[in-house]
């Protein structure tokens, strides 16, 4: 479906530069209001409907520039985010062949998914490449939560970045 | 025909003041009202006046209201620019005067433990949720090193564990892979601290035969290699003795608030540590 649209790349910049704002914001905000606000994760549904509109090159490209950011303002291992952001463009590329990114249904289903996994894979990771792990307790709630919320956060930030976008293309 | 026209302008004069007199003799009762003819006189020259009248004031009611007004309305955006600027400034000052008691504080600390201390102010948080560090606004051109403890005036912060020229990374006590070895301020029994993401941090390895409780004041105990002995970390608040397990289980409060962190001071230099021999060694992390 991606191959039907076309939207000038400066608007890919911009969700790019939306993407980069999360990085270097996201954290105050968290500190400053709630950290319930970690729950949501941004990128992940700017990767999905960057898929949607620029197929998986760019997604591809986005999800490593933006998990590259993450590595660096992120007290994780460096590559982590990296190849978790890579990770979800993947999971991305073949939920779309199950799920219709175009309504709503299908990207709360896809988003949700992907988080799930996405969260999964966290674990993994930091279990494999850090001493420490996170509890299973935390993990849990975190994922289901995080999972959901972004999940149904989805289409209305897709209607935001629609709006946005030159001629609503 | 010059004495016809004489007489007539005679006849005129006649007839002129007869009518006066007659006008007067009419209001000689003491009536005011019009008369007939005075009234239908009013009718059609009063429109006139009115209409005079309204213009008059139109007029002047444009110069004040319009003319003059844009004097006033310059005059307004004028006071509207100073009184926004005023607030800005006000609230800059409320800024440094709520930041006045902390900046105290972290000078009572420098006067306290007389190491050399480079003061940075914190300017963004983790964003991944998961992990616990901040950056802040000085780095290698300041002086900073890798592993340079980050204390603020309650107590201990974190360590250095990314440096760029301006910047610097800080891993916070609180994170899961942050570990400071320390004693307790009372007893002087050794363990140590670890992380969980939150305010409340564990300390490990607390030996069974230890005296600890709740409401004792955990310190560095310098033994670590990074933070320099006696600073504090946090206070007791919960002890338990589980069966079958070698340590206690301890609950510690840290004595820093780290959701209200604004500037830290980085130990330079102390007598236990000297940065930078070490530094790439020391760069991974625990």
């Amino acid at each position: 479906m991606h191959n039907n649209k076309k939207q000038e790349s400066p608007y890919f910049f911009l969700l790019w530069g939306i993407g980069l704002l999360f990085v270097l914001a996201r954290g105050k905000i968290i500190n400053m209001y709630s950290s319930g606000l970690a729950w949501f994760d941004p990128w992940t549904i700017l990767t999905v409907y960057i898929f949607l509109c620029y197929g998986p090159k760019k997604t591809a490209f986005f999800a490593f520039s933006q998990g590259f950011f993450l590595d660096i303002f992120s007290c994780g291992v460096h590559g982590l985010f990296v190849l978790l952001y890579l990770f979800v463009s993947g999971c991305i590329y073949i939920g779309s062949n199950f799920f219709d990114l175009e309504h709503t249904v299908g990207q709360i289903s896809l988003v949700t998914l992907v988080m799930l996994l996405k969260e999964f894979m966290f674990v993994l990771l930091t279990t494999v490449f850090l001493y420490n792990s996170f509890s299973l307790q935390t993990f849990v709630y975190t994922s289901i939560y995080s999972s959901i919320f972004t999940g149904i956060a989805t289409p209305f930030f897709f209607r935001v970045f629609f709006l946005l976008a030159p001629n609503n293309t | 025909m010059k004495v016809v026209t004489g007489l007539g302008k005679y006849l005129s004069c006649i007839v002129l003041i007869i009518l006066t007199l007659f006008i007067l003799s009419i209001n000689s009762e003491d009536k005011l009202s019009w008369t007939p003819v005075e009234r239908i006189l009013v009718e059609v020259t009063a429109p006139v006046q009115n209409f005079i009248t309204q213009a008059v004031r139109m007029t002047k009611d444009i110069w004040l209201k319009y003319f003059f007004l844009v004097d006033v309305y310059e005059s307004n955006l004028k006071l509207k620019r100073e009184i926004n600027a005023i607030r800005i400034e006000n609230a800059r000052y409320r800024e440094l005067l709520a930041s006045l008691p902390r900046i105290e504080r972290l000078l009572n600390f420098t006067q306290k433990y007389k190491w050399p201390v480079i003061a940075a102010r914190v300017i963004g948080w983790d964003p991944s949720g998961w992990f616990q560090s901040v950056i802040i606004d000085k780095g290698e051109n300041a002086g900073l090193k890798l592993d340079m403890p980050v204390v603020n005036s309650y107590g201990i912060v974190g360590r250095v564990v990314s440096v760029s020229p301006s910047y610097a990374k800080v891993l916070l006590i609180i994170d899961q892979n942050s570990a400071v070895d320390c004693i307790d301020q009372r007893t002087r029994d050794r363990g140590m601290v670890k992380g969980k993401n939150t305010s409340v941090c564990d300390v490990a390895y607390m030996n069974k035969s230890c005296e600890v409780k709740k409401g004792d004041i955990i310190v560095t105990s310098g033994f670590g290699g990074v933070f320099p002995k006696g600073i504090p970390i946090g206070t007791v608040t919960e002890v338990k003795q589980v069966q079958g397990e070698l340590f206690k289980q301890v609950k510690i409060k840290t004595c820093v608030d780290f959701s209200k962190l604004g500037e830290v001071l980085i130990i330079k230099d102390h007598p236990q540590i000297n940065f930078g021999h070490n530094s790439s060694e020391k760069s991974k992390k625990n």
